[in-house]
Formats: structure tokens, C-alpha cells, sequence
């Protein structure tokens, strides 16, 4: 018993029908960084409300320190000395750092009434001693993610945190970033802290972890030692299948020149950007996320727009006004945020699907054609493999993949040149990512020239043909794949 | 204590070198209510050269007195509609609030001229605080949109206001019963009417709950994000339950110190006083989103409208075309804070993408 800080046992939770955990187990020995792992759908984050008291499980024991417990809510589960530190921060962006920081723990003067002056002063100790800079009385929503999640490692020190749990922290950080947040996790772990790791990175898992939990469709598969583990393992307890190559080979067959981009700025974001793409080529577009390959790829796409520089089509100079104009003129952008701008969440997968191509399903007038566009999502849905009941069911009820899917399908109801992907694989697991790739290789055999934005160097390496890396705005390096390897890119995008 | 004005020595000769001047005019500059402040005093000037009331003029303490207390019922509306605000919700049923609480109290006054009146007071504000909790309660527990929620209790309250008064006036005859009655609102201290110390007083009540009390911080959380304060451990409900409450329990001393203040009330009083209430706090720039908004803004916020309906009353010919001036003014009002708000969000992304 005296051996694991938190046990559980045959954990049970359901809502309504569905069986979100079903009797799983799992051990977190004192001092350990232990990796939960799994497909979106696995359970994972309902396993960690129920350790932290958000949600109550339906049957089962908690063990913590030796003693069987029951969290009913947050404030219990702090009290003991669980911090959680959910996927989506769950912070209070208007307010201060240090009142972030201290939310429910608050330093009360004799009168009950917040003291600010010691609040401000613990934080900024606090913050100081993880090595982090941040002012204290910035308001949250100034801060990048990497530094919410720095405050929200800082809030759960406040508390005296002897485990902690981070939801996937590194799905939206860049390799520079996870580092330091590596570098920061190895500094609790000498204070002697336990963290639950939950991730879909594998690199994660290679510099942290020290044991591996799995999870598959709400059931524990199982626990690894990380010495001795070989990644085929893992993958196939992940997936209950064996997944051969996770990027899969494709005949590369490039054509002439389709879109060039020549000496482009836009002040304050990037400056002097040339590179061209082919047909049937995967351009990365790689580097930090701040780099500005976004921005490049927003003008390009016209929701920005250049000071300098000219763009080419197929050889011909163009001026994008705005997105309506790229698709007529034959250029796609598939945004980074799927659930934000990407989907219109709730009305059905046809209704997406058609969106970006109204004119096409008009009888009359305004008139849609409604069959003429089920029909149109059905051919386009069937041929991307989407796992959904029927195209009218809402995006909402489907997986990440398989969301992004539906945005691949809207993107492709145009007859399009060049395709934009803003991070296409972000926060969807291992087999959706799988899919999506063969996709991608799918458009490029098909004769499109695709972009491809990434902070995901072994999916860069993987999936592209020729890589761009760029550094605070500028163009650092530009290599065919077959050349690349991470420390190159990597060098090339943080060196100064 | 000595540490203390020893402090202050040092920042007062600080303030006289040239760093210090160049910091203290970043500091002011920075300040959220700055550009308020500039207007106020535009508007001041223009009064200095358009108020030429014979009786009152604005620059004489009479008038002045006069014109804050004329105003004072929007301050106390608008330090309520304030809290209903930073929850991100919204409150029209101040004004019917109002005229429940002006009738019930007028008609009790009146019957009972033997009572207290301070005791009014009371009565007000626990008849206002119950209007409120049942805003809360619709917003809160049963999930109702605020605005569909306190539309519909905004015709009930007035419809109650006037069950209460049998649709009749109660008149200045009939508060000649009580004279104290009047007291309330229209007493002076170094000449200013209580009326306008009441509000003021609460203003500043309710800018310290605001910076310095858990419950008031809650206000902010809940604005901000409310699933953040689920996972934070407290109940969002209980929360936007005291925020209506308190807006209504101000709305109901308002009513009490409006029917003092005019000695004749019916049930259609206060009609569309939310509506300028509202307008205040947006001008004070409390977000209507919810999670932003200080108590010291709402006061320059207040000043702004008492001065700019003064200014609009005044110039001749002018009466016609308050109403629309005073839209004009407040949809500018709320561009330059929109504007204000994406300058500094552009500011500070800038500052991001240069640390990384």
C-alpha cells in the first residue's frame, strides 16, 4: 500500500448509456512522471475529473496516501493536494496573474478582505523561483500559452501539490517551448512532486516518462515500464491494431511551379518571404508558432494583406483581395482552429461540406438544391473514409480526425490549386493522424500543391517533400526532406 | 504611520523630478478612465460658456448641488447594473424595480405617518433586493438568457407597481402627512443633498467589495469564464444570485429616494431609467461581455452623463435633439472603447511575438 501515493481501483463511469470508464485500475507511485496514453475517446479525461473530484465515479475505491477518499468537488481534491492542470487552461483571462494564482486560496487580511500587496509579492517569488519572468499583475489573456501554463504550475505549488496532472500540455506548444516545460517538470520532480503526463507525443513520453499507462475505449490495456518498451508495442496497445507506417510512403510526382511567393513583408510579422510550391509537392511551412507562418499563409489566403512583394499563379502575378477571391482564383486554407473557424459545429456535415461552395448547389435564385448537396457530401465524405452515422448528423458529434475530416471535405467541394494546412493533425490521435496523412498524400497524387504548417518535426519529416523553416519572420532555411533531419531544423529555428 | 507620510514625502518629490513626471504621465495616460476624464472637462468648458440659467447657473454651488442630485438615482442604478454586468449578464427591470418600491413605500409612508421614516429605507431595500433574487433565481438556477429573463420581470414589476397603486397618483397633498418623508432624499450636508451622498457613498462601498472581497472577485470570475469557476469550486448560480440581488436592492433604495426626492409617484415611474443606466455603465467602461469594469470609471462615467444632460438641457433650442445627441454620443462612447480594447490586444500580441 505505502508504495503508490494515489490507487485506484475498478473505476466504473457512465453517462447515460455510455461507458466512459469501465473498471479501470492505475497506480502512481511517489515521484514519478507516469504517462497516460490513449485515442481521443479513451477515457482519459474523464478518468482525471474523477481524481479530481469534478465528477464522481459510479463504483470503485480512491485510495490517497494509504487512505480510501471521496472528492466531491475541486476544493476537497486541492485541499489534499491535487492539482490539475486541464488541456483547455482553465483560467480567468481578464484577471491578473496573481489572482489567478490564488483563486480559492486567496491571502486574506484580518478583515477577510484580499491582500494584495502579499498576494502580489508570493507570486512574484513563486513565479521567480520556476525561473519565469512574468509580471504579476499582466492580465492572463496577454500571456502565450506556454506562460499560462507556467502560472498554472505556479498556482498548484501554492498549494503544496503533491500530485499533479497536465492534459496534454504540450499540444499547443513548439518544440523551444516543451523543452523548457520539460526542463521545468524534471525541477518538481526533484521536489519530490507526482505527475500524471497525459499526451498523444511520443517524444513526450521518451523524455519524461518513467512508466506508461494505456487506455482504449474506456478500458485499461495496460502498464509499462518506459525502459524496454519498443514504440511498435505501445502503438498497437494504443490502436489494438498493428499500424504499420504511421506516415505512410506515397510516388512522389512533382510538376511545374503553381503558386510563387516573392519578397512579401508585412511589417511587425514577417519580412522578405520568397518560396514557391509545386505540383504534387508537400510544402512544410515549419518553425515556432510565432514565427509568422501563419501570417504568411493568411495574406497569401487574403484575410491579411501584404506591404511588399508579389504572389504568382501558375505564372500569372495575382492581388488576393480577400478569401472569396483566393477560392475563386483557386487557393484553400484550412484553418488552424477547426472548432472556432473551421466548422459551423451544430448545423449538419452536408450544410459544411456545401458552405464554401454554395453557387454550386442552386437551383433557383437562392434556392439549395438540397439532394444535389447530401449527395455531393456523401461522394466527398466516403472517399476521405469519414466515420459519421450520416451526413446530417451535426460535426459536433464526431471526433476530432474525424471533424477535420468533414474541413478537408468542405476544402475539397472546390475544384482548388493550392491547399493551406494550418496545423492539419492538431490534438487528434494517432490513427486519425494516420488517416489524415494519407489524405494529404492522396490531394498531392491527385495533382494539388499543398502546404503543410507544422509544429510536429517527426510529422514534417514524414509527410512533406521540402521543408521551410522560419524564424521570427524571416525565412532561417529551406531543405528537401531527404536532407533534413531534427537538429537541423530545429537549429535553424531557434539559432539568433 | 510615520513610514507612511515619509512614503509619500519621497513620491511627492519623485513626482518633481524629470523621471518622475515623464512616469506619473505614462500612469495617467494609462489610466482607464483618461479619455473619459478629457471629455468631462470639455464638457465643463462648454457649460462655463452655455449655461446661462438665470436662476441656477451650473457654476454656481446651487446649481451644481442640484444638477448632481437631479442624477443621483442613475448612479445608484447604474452602481447596481454595474455588478449584473461583470457576471455577463444584463438587468431592464431596474426601472419597474423602482416604481414597485417608490409606490409601495409612498403608500405606506403616507398611511403610516406615525412610523419612522428611515424604516422606508429598509423596507426599500428589501423589497428591491426581492425583486432581484428573483432575477437571480430565473438567470441562475433555471438558466434563463438575463435579458429574456428581467424583459419579462420588467412587465410583471411594473404591472405589480401599478396592482399596488390601483393605477391612481400619489400626490404632494398627500406627503404633506408625512414631511419627514421628504428629508431623506432632500436634506443637505455642506450642500449637498443626501440623495447624492447616498449614492456616492454606495459607489465607493461597492468599489471596495469589488477590488477587496472574495464575493466581489467572483463577480470578475464568473465574467470571465464560468466553467473556470466550476473547476475553481464555487457554484456560478449562488453568484449571479447575489449579483441581481444587490442590483435590485439598489434599484428598490433608489425607488424610496426617487419618491422622497419628487414627492409624486405613480406606477409609470422610472420608465426607461435602466435604459440610461446601462448607457452609464458602458460609457464607464464596464464591459457588457462581462469580467471588466472599476468602480472609479463609473463615477467618471456618471459625471459624464449628469454634465452632458445638463449641457443638452441648456442650450437653447437644443431640447429637441437631446435624445438623439445623446445616442450619437454613447455609440461613440462605446467605438472608442472597442477601438481602445483591439489597440491594446494588437499591442500586446506584438509583445508576444517579439518575447518568442
Amino acid at each position: 500500500m505505502e508504495n503508490y501515493i494515489l490507487e485506484l481501483h475498478n473505476i466504473v463511469k457512465t453517462f447515460g448509456t455510455v461507458r466512459a470508464l469501465n473498471s479501470v485500475s492505475f497506480k502512481l507511485k511517489p515521484g514519478e512522471i507516469h504517462c497516460l496514453m490513449g485515442e481521443n475517446g479513451a477515457g482519459k479525461s474523464t478518468f482525471i475529473k474523477i481524481i479530481t473530484g469534478v465528477l464522481q465515479p459510479d463504483s470503485g475505491e480512491i485510495f490517497y496516501r494509504g487512505q480510501e477518499v471521496h472528492f466531491e468537488n475541486t476544493i476537497q481534491s486541492s485541499k489534499a493536494g491535487i492539482a490539475c492542470i486541464y488541456q483547455h487552461p482553465a483560467n480567468f483571462p481578464s484577471l491578473s496573474v496573481t489572482e489567478n494564482i490564488f483563486m480559492s486560496q486567496e491571502i486574506l487580511t484580518k478583515l477577510h478582505t484580499y491582500n494584495w500587496s502579499a498576494m502580489r509579492k508570493a507570486s512574484k517569488k513563486l513565479l521567480e523561483s520556476l525561473g519565469s519572468k512574468i509580471d504579476p499583475n499582466a492580465s492572463m489573456s496577454s500571456l502565450g500559452v506556454a506562460e499560462q501554463q507556467i502560472v498554472e504550475i505556479a498556482k498548484a505549488l501554492s498549494r503544496n501539490a503533491k500530485i499533479l496532472i497536465l492534459d496534454e500540455p504540450t499540444a499547443s506548444l513548439t518544440k523551444f517551448e516543451c523543452e523548457k516545460l520539460y526542463a521545468l517538470l524534471d525541477i518538481l520532480k526533484q521536489r519530490g512532486v507526482s505527475m500524471i503526463f497525459i499526451t498523444h507525443r511520443f517524444e513526450d513520453m521518451y523524455r519524461l516518462a518513467d512508466r506508461i499507462t494505456v487506455f482504449r475505449d474506456a478500458t485499461y490495456i495496460g502498464t509499462y515500464e518506459m525502459k524496454g518498451i519498443k514504440e511498435s508495442e505501445l502503438i498497437k496497445a494504443m490502436v489494438g491494431r498493428e499500424l504499420k507506417h504511421l506516415y505512410p510512403s506515397r510516388n512522389v510526382n512533382i510538376g511545374n511551379e503553381v503558386l510563387r511567393v516573392e519578397h512579401v513583408s508585412r511589417t511587425g510579422f514577417f519580412k522578405d518571404i520568397s518560396f514557391n510550391v509545386k505540383k504534387g509537392e508537400v510544402l512544410a511551412l515549419t518553425g515556432l508558432v510565432g514565427s509568422g507562418r501563419s501570417e504568411v499563409c493568411e495574406a497569401i489566403f487574403g484575410i491579411n494583406h501584404f506591404d511588399h512583394g508579389k504572389v504568382f499563379l501558375e505564372g500569372k502575378e495575382i492581388h488576393v483581395k480577400n478569401p472569396k477571391h483566393a477560392l475563386e482564383l483557386g487557393i484553400g486554407l484550412l484553418p488552424e482552429d477547426r472548432q472556432l473557424t473551421g466548422l459551423l459545429l451544430d448545423l449538419p456535415i452536408y450544410q459544411n461540406v456545401s458552405a464554401m461552395a454554395l453557387n454550386k448547389f442552386e437551383k433557383t435564385l437562392t434556392i439549395m438544391d438540397k439532394n444535389k448537396e447530401i449527395e455531393a457530401a456523401e461522394r466527398i465524405c466516403k472517399n476521405l473514409r469519414l466515420k459519421a452515422e450520416s451526413v446530417i448528423a451535426p460535426p459536433s458529434s464526431l471526433s476530432g480526425g474525424n471533424q477535420q475530416k468533414v474541413v478537408f471535405a468542405k476544402l475539397l467541394n472546390r475544384d482548388l490549386k493550392v491547399l493551406i494546412l494550418d496545423e492539419p493533425t492538431k490534438g487528434i490521435d494517432i490513427l486519425a493522424k494516420n488517416s489524415i496523412y494519407e489524405i494529404i498524400n492522396e490531394l498531392a497524387a491527385q495533382g494539388h500543391a499543398i502546404i503543410m504548417i507544422s509544429s510536429e518535426m517527426p510529422e514534417v519529416l514524414g509527410v512533406a517533400d521540402r521543408i521551410v523553416v522560419m524564424r521570427s519572420g524571416h525565412i532561417a532555411a529551406e531543405m528537401l526532406t531527404k536532407d533534413a533531419t531534427q537538429e537541423k531544423i530545429m537549429e535553424a529555428s531557434v539559432k539568433s | 504611520m510615520k513610514q507612511f507620510f515619509t512614503n509619500i514625502g519621497q513620491k511627492f518629490k519623485f513626482a518633481f523630478t524629470k523621471e518622475g513626471a515623464k512616469a506619473n504621465g505614462k500612469r495617467i495616460i494609462n489610466y482607464p478612465g483618461f479619455g473619459l476624464g478629457c471629455t468631462i472637462v470639455i464638457i465643463l468648458v462648454l457649460l462655463a460658456f452655455f449655461d446661462k440659467n438665470a436662476e441656477n447657473p451650473f457654476f454656481s454651488w446651487n446649481g451644481f448641488t442640484l444638477t448632481l442630485g437631479d442624477n443621483a438615482i442613475y448612479a445608484l442604478l447604474a452602481t447596481g447594473i454595474m455588478c449584473v454586468l461583470l457576471t455577463g449578464g444584463m438587468d431592464i427591470s431596474v426601472g419597474s424595480t423602482l416604481a414597485v418600491t417608490a409606490c409601495t413605500t409612498s403608500l405606506l409612508a403616507v398611511n403610516n405617518p406615525s412610523v419612522p421614516v428611515v424604516i422606508w429605507i429598509f423596507v426599500a431595500i428589501v423589497i428591491g433586493a426581492a425583486c432581484g433574487f428573483v432575477n437571480g433565481f430565473l438567470i441562475g438556477k433555471l438558466k434563463v438568457v438575463p435579458l429574456i429573463a428581467t424583459l419579462g420581470t420588467m412587465f410583471a414589476y411594473r404591472g405589480l407597481a401599478y396592482v399596488i397603486t390601483g393605477g391612481d397618483w400619489i400626490k404632494p397633498t398627500d406627503f404633506e402627512k408625512v414631511p419627514e418623508f421628504a428629508k431623506l432624499s432632500n436634506s443637505t450636508l455642506l450642500g449637498i443633498y443626501s440623495v447624492s451622498w447616498i449614492a456616492f457613498f454606495l459607489l465607493i462601498v461597492m468599489g471596495l467589495f469589488l477590488v477587496y472581497t472574495r464575493p466581489g472577485r467572483r463577480l470578475y470570475a464568473v465574467g470571465t469564464n464560468e466553467e473556470s469557476v466550476i473547476v475553481a469550486g464555487n457554484n456560478p448560480a449562488n453568484i449571479k444570485i447575489m449579483a441581481y440581488t444587490i442590483c435590485g436592492a439598489l434599484a428598490g433604495l433608489a425607488g424610496v429616494l426617487y419618491a422622497s426626492k419628487l414627492q409624486q409617484v405613480n406606477s409609470e415611474v422610472g420608465m426607461n431609467y435602466e435604459m440610461t443606466a446601462i448607457a452609464i455603465c458602458v460609457i464607464g467602461g464596464v464591459s457588457n461581455t462581462g469580467g471588466k469594469g472599476r468602480a472609479d470609471c463609473l463615477l467618471l462615467g456618471i459625471l459624464f452623463m449628469t454634465f452632458l444632460t445638463r449641457l443638452l438641457n441648456v442650450i437653447e433650442g437644443f431640447a429637441v435633439w437631446e435624445e438623439l445627441f445623446k445616442g450619437v454620443i454613447i455609440l461613440i462612447a462605446v467605438g472608442i472603447n472597442i477601438t481602445n480594447d483591439a489597440i491594446k490586444a494588437r499591442r500586446e500580441v506584438l509583445a508576444l511575438g517579439r518575447r518568442l
